[in-house]
């Protein structure tokens, strides 16, 4: 084995958190998941990353802003429609 | 054909709905606000294939979706102005030195018994602030696969970009988000 290929079991942490991104079965390949494997069992941080990722995704899907519009502007659309639908009779 | 809309009730009934959708994926009040009101404008010019196989509701939300991606497809790369000028526009290289080593002022810390706080309502709305920080086509990509569950080769397609764009950006996001969060929310 040269020392380049060995080397190569060894990824960065900017390229381990690339593949922790990627994390969907079909996207990364066997060599790659063994390569992560490996930079999690040596580094905290990445860990940390994958770990704090995770939740970031759950979390995601409960979003729901309490924006609402101003009288104002529910006006100004109201007027908008009027006028839309005038023009297309 | 009878005709099951009514427009002059819309506003009223489905305008805040459909704006808190799209603030939520595009972060910018005025663009949702102009999205909403596109949303109504195309639906009037289209009623006609609306066939009433689906409320009214979920039609204007599907319009809405549209245009909403329509909206991020326009964007494209265009970063958004920060005016703090740090993490919010880099890309994922500043998080890391010339070796591809976490940077030592960047270094992600313990979040603690987090997971189990992470639901409360001031993690969402830094959440919500920290994606509205950032790009137009990070949050667009990020948004359409976490918020609306939609499947990665799917946005490819509906944004036009190539499966190895899309992890780069989806790697963006997540290295972005969490350092916003870690800053803004635990360290608050
Ligand atoms: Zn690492």
């Amino acid at each position: 084995m040269s020392q380049g290929s060995h080397r190569k079991l060894f990824i960065t942490c900017q390229e381990a958190t690339y593949l922790i991104s990627k994390d969907e079965v079909w996207a990364t390949g066997l060599l790659d998941k063994l390569k992560l494997a490996v930079h999690l069992m040596i580094c905290e941080f990445c860990r940390r990353f994958s770990k704090q990722t995770k939740i970031i995704e759950r979390q995601a899907r409960h979003l729901t802003p309490e924006a609402r519009l101003s009288e104002e502007e529910k006006g100004l659309m109201e007027e908008a429609i009027k006028t839309k639908e005038n023009g297309l009779q | 054909m009878p005709d099951m809309l009514t427009p002059s009730k819309w506003v009223q009934s489905y305008a805040d709905s459909l704006f808190g959708f799209a603030i939520a994926r595009t972060g910018d009040r005025d663009i949702a606000r102009d999205l909403v009101q596109e949303t109504f404008l195309s639906a009037l010019e289209n009623r006609r294939t609306f066939r009433g196989e689906s409320s009214e509701r979920t039609w204007l939300f599907s319009i809405l979706k549209n245009k909403i991606i329509d909206h991020y497809r326009r964007k494209g790369s265009e970063r958004t102005v920060s005016v703090s000028g740090d993490a919010e526009n880099a890309d994922e290289s500043y998080f890391f030195d010339e070796v591809g080593h976490w940077k030592s002022t960047l270094l992600p810390t313990d979040w603690g018994s987090a997971p189990e706080e992470a639901r409360s309502s001031e993690f969402l709305e830094t959440l919500q602030k920290c994606l509205s920080r950032l790009t137009a086509q990070c949050r667009g990509v990020f948004t359409l696969k976490y918020i609306d569950e939609m499947e990665s080769d799917e946005i490819c397609k509906e944004l036009a970009i190539s499966p190895s764009n899309y992890w780069v950006i989806i790697h963006r996001a997540k290295l972005l988000l969490r350092n916003c969060l870690e800053k803004n929310w635990l360290n608050a």
